[in-house]
């Protein structure tokens, strides 16, 4: 390339109110963009941060060689890191700081600094490149998508009108969408933002730009495929493939790895329960079961297929007529509760309050958001646990075939009945012969020396079970539950894992609506108690590496209740057509504030005269005129001097040959007499404003009333 | 013209308007229908540059020259200058440039003097203040180079001993764009030191009548009146000093420049010392508009004139000046609009 070619290719320099509109979509980029993963400290960081970085790139910008801006940009950023790997790490911080305080502050100075590095590159490389600025407008524009694209998640309660439409139109991929229109908005960008004035560079960076989006769609789909919603349809045993699909939905097992903040990441909405009774349950948790694993097929627990055995757990939908659980809770022992469920996703068996005995299907109240409705009357516990000491586990009635299925587990291996006995032994020995009590004891023996995490799987093993159990006790709920229905079973107790969601109900707001997130999904034991029934008998393991969970948005939590309750009718029908209405009424305000905007700024424009300095009336007098004029459509040309536009309007407007004489005066004449100057550009301005007003009334208010007259001088 | 624009004028600058002006009538008395003409040799004489008229014989160019040179009057008012001015005879001279001419035909040459036994310098038609140089392309190079080197010197050297010529040394030469049969036409190198090519049409009817109808008759011109050299000198300092020259202007100039020494159709683009004489050039254009700065509107009168001859274009480009004028259009835009700018 020879030094001419290079100096062509050199862009022009950039305006400064195309730096200051770029610099506001940045600040607005990094909010929409960063608003759904960090705390609002982070962000606040983030924005002043990011700030700073477009200030620092209008006065730096011209004076660094490409070796400082490089230099600039990855020292901060590569600083921001280490800064906050350090707050993180160094324990002294922990007693100058609260815990809390140093990871908020780690976490702001990390994205602080990350932001502002990224931002600085990014414009400088916008204002010295086509490709820069070309790929300046695509990280506008992927923010963009990604502020739209909330709904990925299911957060209904911030509504997003485009992806609304989508998804009730039957597309489940919003990325996709977005990803077609952010090309478009794109390429839109590029005409504004890019200062190529060649076609041929335009394709070509669209092309680039098309390539970008089509890879970010790629990994987008990638990182948010953990769909958290089928967390057991497979549910056999303690399988491995079982344990894959719960760790997707556990909390984001599977899908932790993949994504940077899944503590962030709000959890999608799978069902909601409406409650027609008061319920407070034992331990505060509700237990919304959806099937029950108890055929033990000589490696593992898995559902009984033949339908023989647990005939009181209702595993289909409703017909018509709905369905009735087989009788096993004893009803003095228990409450009714009666309930409604909303399933929002796909579901193979019917979550429902345990123990189920009625499910009656419902009309669904919104079937754009709803898949299925149903009533279920519930038989919930009435009596604390403690109190069925002395009871049997299996009564007398059982048939030796029942008493075989429900007590059947690895008679093969000796270790589950040698641990059960070691932990048995511990009790007093008046205690040993009670089944509750050796129970509890079981119980006891996982919460305490269990460690709960999501991180070990025990994948490999053919019985994870037993790698759970003889091995470092470290699991998530699967594993706790299948250990503890081998370990009671081998003692004798009739025990089955039960499948659903555990919701804390002391995180719910106070509606009668429980939402219930696919992070909620869960295993648990069951115990069978001779003259009560299964009874839910949920380990709690005291140490834990899982955060708290995360609370369910209170707004999210009522919307949905309301929409179960079907006073929340959103207008919004199955395969409606293409928002038109809306789509109108968006535009319309769009178009009105745009319009106001303009006509601030034009009469800034007028106002300011007043305000600035005399000596800088002699640009801003003739700028006046010039908006009139060109607002009523006689703009000077491209490449028409100031003297020709003044000579071909001459006629038009009187006293414009003066006005731009006066001006350029002003403009290209001697600095020292700028002042005089400027007061015979007023003077002449005056003049012609009238002359132009009196001579073509209709022109001249076609002028005053253009909102955007200012935008079109030259 | 606005009589506000006028009285905002400085004094020295409405004096070197006056003799503008003077000039102007002389030669628009003696030559009919070559105002553009006129003024162009109007900027070049008060820009200190020289000018190169294309042109068919008999059209008119010796009168012009003759015209512009007896407008300025021999007489001179201050002593400083008086060693330069001693040697001239004429305040204007025309000179035939042939194939057999030598440099010191038109430096002069020492001759000997019987009578005092020495030798003493006989100036050539170079001390003058208007040299009109007729067919330039006609004679030898050592001729052309020796002509040239005046141009750009302002001094002859003849037996070792230099002599300056007068500050107005003004050389207007002229050449034949058709009958180009045994001449030696001029390098770019050497055409780069005129300021101006100006090409000259034919003049047109209602001109050409009147040349007619006053050819022959007696004309009285006693009542027009003169100016003499100190005048035009001073006229010319006051030019460069107070017409102001934005650092606008200059940019767009540059720009230019960069603008066609990149077009693909330009194999040599115009040189730096183009731009540095276009500079005084465009202060007097600015004046002869009655202003006291430089416009838009001076750069693309006078680029085509300035620049035209300094560039060198692929075969097969005829019209240089659409060139120029792409070049110009993006500085030029550049330029209007920075007037509104902070």
């Amino acid at each position: 390339m020879t030094q001419s070619d290079r100096s062509r290719l050199t862009l022009p320099h950039e305006p400064f109110t195309l730096s200051v509109i770029k610099g506001a979509l940045y600040l607005g980029a990094i909010a929409c963009y960063l608003t759904l993963f960090i705390s609002p400290w982070s962000l606040g960081s983030a924005l002043s941060l990011g700030l700073m970085a477009l200030f620092s790139v209008q006065s730096l910008e011209p004076k660094l060689s490409r070796r400082g801006v490089l230099t600039l940009g990855a020292a901060s950023g590569l600083g921001g890191y280490l800064l906050s790997v350090m707050i993180d790490s160094w324990s002294g911080w922990g007693y100058l700081l609260s815990a809390p305080l140093m990871l908020r502050s780690s976490e702001a100075v990390l994205f602080g600094f990350l932001t502002f590095s990224s931002v600085f590159l990014l414009r400088v490389w916008g204002r010295r490149s086509r490709f820069g600025s070309a790929i300046e407008a695509s990280v506008i524009c992927y923010a963009v998508v990604q502020l739209f694209s909330t709904h990925r998640s299911g957060q209904v309660h911030e509504p997003r009108f485009f992806s609304d439409w989508v998804i009730i139109n039957g597309q489940h991929s919003v990325q996709w969408w977005l990803t077609v229109f952010g090309v478009g908005l794109v390429a839109v960008a590029l005409l504004v933002f890019s200062r190529v004035r060649r076609s041929l560079h335009l394709l070509w960076a669209a092309a680039i730009i098309a390539l970008i989006l089509g890879a970010l769609y790629g990994f987008g789909n990638l990182g948010h495929k953990a769909k958290a919603i089928k967390p057991l349809t497979l549910g056999g045993g303690a399988s491995k493939d079982k344990r894959d699909n719960k760790g997707g939905s556990g909390g984001g097992g599977d899908g932790n790895s993949d994504q940077n903040s899944p503590q962030n990441r709000p959890p999608t909405p799978v069902a909601v329960a409406v409650f027609h009774d008061d319920y407070n349950p034992e331990y505060g948790v509700l237990y919304f079961r959806q099937q029950t694993l108890s055929s033990f097929d000589g490696v593992k627990l898995v559902a009984n297929s033949a339908k023989r055995f647990d005939q009181d757990v209702i595993t289909q939908f409703p017909s018509e007529k709905g369905e009735q659980a087989a009788l096993s809770q004893s009803v003095e022992n228990h409450l009714q509760v009666s309930t409604s469920m909303y399933l929002i996703d796909e579901h193979p068996t019917p979550p429902a309050l345990t123990h189920a005995s009625v499910i009656k299907p419902l009309e669904n109240p919104a079937p754009q958001r709803f898949v299925e409705a149903y009533s279920v009357n519930s038989l919930v516990p009435a009596v604390p646990l403690k109190r069925y000491v002395g009871r049997l586990s299996i009564p007398e009635e059982w048939s030796s075939e029942k008493r075989r299925y429900y007590l059947d587990t690895h008679f093969d291996d000796p270790r589950y009945q040698t641990l059960a006995e070691e932990i048995v032994r511990d009790l007093p020995s008046r205690l040993a012969a009670d089944p509750i009590q050796r129970a509890i004891a079981i119980k006891r023996y996982l919460e305490r020396e269990g460690y709960y995490t999501l991180k070990v799987k025990h994948r490999s093993s053919t019985d994870p079970a037993a790698s759970f159990l003889f091995g470092d006790l470290r699991g998530y709920c699967v594993h706790f539950a299948h250990s503890a229905v081998h370990l009671l079973r081998s003692q004798g107790i009739a025990a089955r894992v039960a499948l659903g969601y555990a919701v804390d109900a002391r995180t719910r707001s106070n509606s009668s609506a429980v939402l219930i997130t696919g992070d909620r999904a869960h295993a648990w034991p069951e115990i069978h108690i001779d003259g009560v029934g299964w009874v839910t008998f949920d380990v709690y393991p005291e140490q834990s590496d899982e955060p708290e969970a995360q609370s369910v948005s209170q707004s999210l939590e009522s919307l949905f209740g309301e929409m179960a309750r079907k006073q929340l009718d959103r207008g919004l029908k199955r395969g409606s057509p293409f928002p038109w209405r809306d789509l109108g009424f968006g535009t319309l305000y769009l178009l009105c504030i745009i319009i106001l905007l303009g006509y601030v700024i034009g009469f800034w424009r007028v106002i300011r005269l007043r305000l600035a300095p005399l000596e800088l009336r002699g640009k801003l007098d003739y700028m006046v005129v010039l908006d009139r004029l060109a607002g009523s459509g006689l703009r000077r040309l491209s490449g028409e001097s100031r003297e020709e536009y003044a000579q071909r309007l001459q006629e038009r407007a009187p006293g414009i040959n003066e006005l731009t004489a006066a001006h350029l005066r002003w403009a290209l004449g001697h600095p020292e007499r700028r002042e005089v100057r400027a007061q015979e550009v007023t003077i002449c301005a005056r003049a012609v404003r009238r002359a132009y007003a009196h001579q073509s009334r209709g022109r001249w208010l076609l002028g005053v009333l253009n909102p955007y007259a200012w935008l079109m001088i030259r | 013209m606005s009589t506000l624009e006028s009285s905002l004028l400085e004094s020295e600058l409405r004096e070197a308007q006056r003799v503008a002006n003077v000039i102007r009538q002389r030669m628009a008395y003696d030559v009919m229908g070559r105002d553009e003409v006129i003024e162009l040799a109007l900027i070049s004489l008060l820009s200190g540059g020289h000018m190169l008229l294309e042109d068919y014989p008999g059209s008119g160019k010796t009168t012009l020259a003759k015209s512009l040179g007896e407008s300025i009057s021999l007489s001179t008012q201050g002593e400083s200058d008086a060693a330069s001015t001693a040697l001239i005879k004429a305040p204007f001279r025309r000179v035939q440039f042939t194939p057999d001419m030598l440099p010191s035909d038109i430096t002069g040459v020492m001759v000997f003097d019987g009578q005092r036994n020495d030798f003493y310098f006989r100036p050539g038609p170079v001390f003058s203040f208007v040299l009109l140089v007729d067919e330039i392309n006609r004679t030898s190079p050592k001729v052309q180079s020796a002509m040239l080197e005046c141009m750009a010197e302002g001094q002859v050297t003849v037996d070792n001993q230099t002599y300056q010529l007068d500050k107005l040394f003004f050389v207007i030469a002229t050449q034949n764009p058709l009958d180009s049969v045994g001449t030696y036409p001029l390098p770019v190198a050497q055409l780069d030191r005129f300021l101006f090519k100006v090409k000259m049409d034919h003049i047109d009817r209602t001109s050409e009548l009147e040349v007619l109808n006053a050819w022959g008759i007696p004309r009285e011109r006693q009542d027009l009146e003169m100016v003499n050299r100190d005048e035009v000198i001073s006229a010319r300092e006051a030019i460069r000093h107070q017409v102001f020259i934005h650092e606008s202007v200059k940019s767009c100039l540059v720009d230019f420049a960069a603008a066609l020494r990149s077009d693909k159709r330009c194999l040599q683009g115009v040189s730096t010392r183009s731009l540095v004489q276009a500079i005084p050039a465009l202060q007097a254009r600015a004046l002869l508009c009655d202003r006291d700065y430089v416009s838009s509107d001076d750069i693309s009168y006078l680029a085509p004139y300035i620049f035209g001859h300094r560039l060198t274009v692929i075969p097969g480009v005829r019209d240089v000046n659409a060139l120029i004028s792409d070049a110009l259009q993006g500085p030029l835009e550049e330029l209007s609009r920075s007037t509104t700018r902070a």
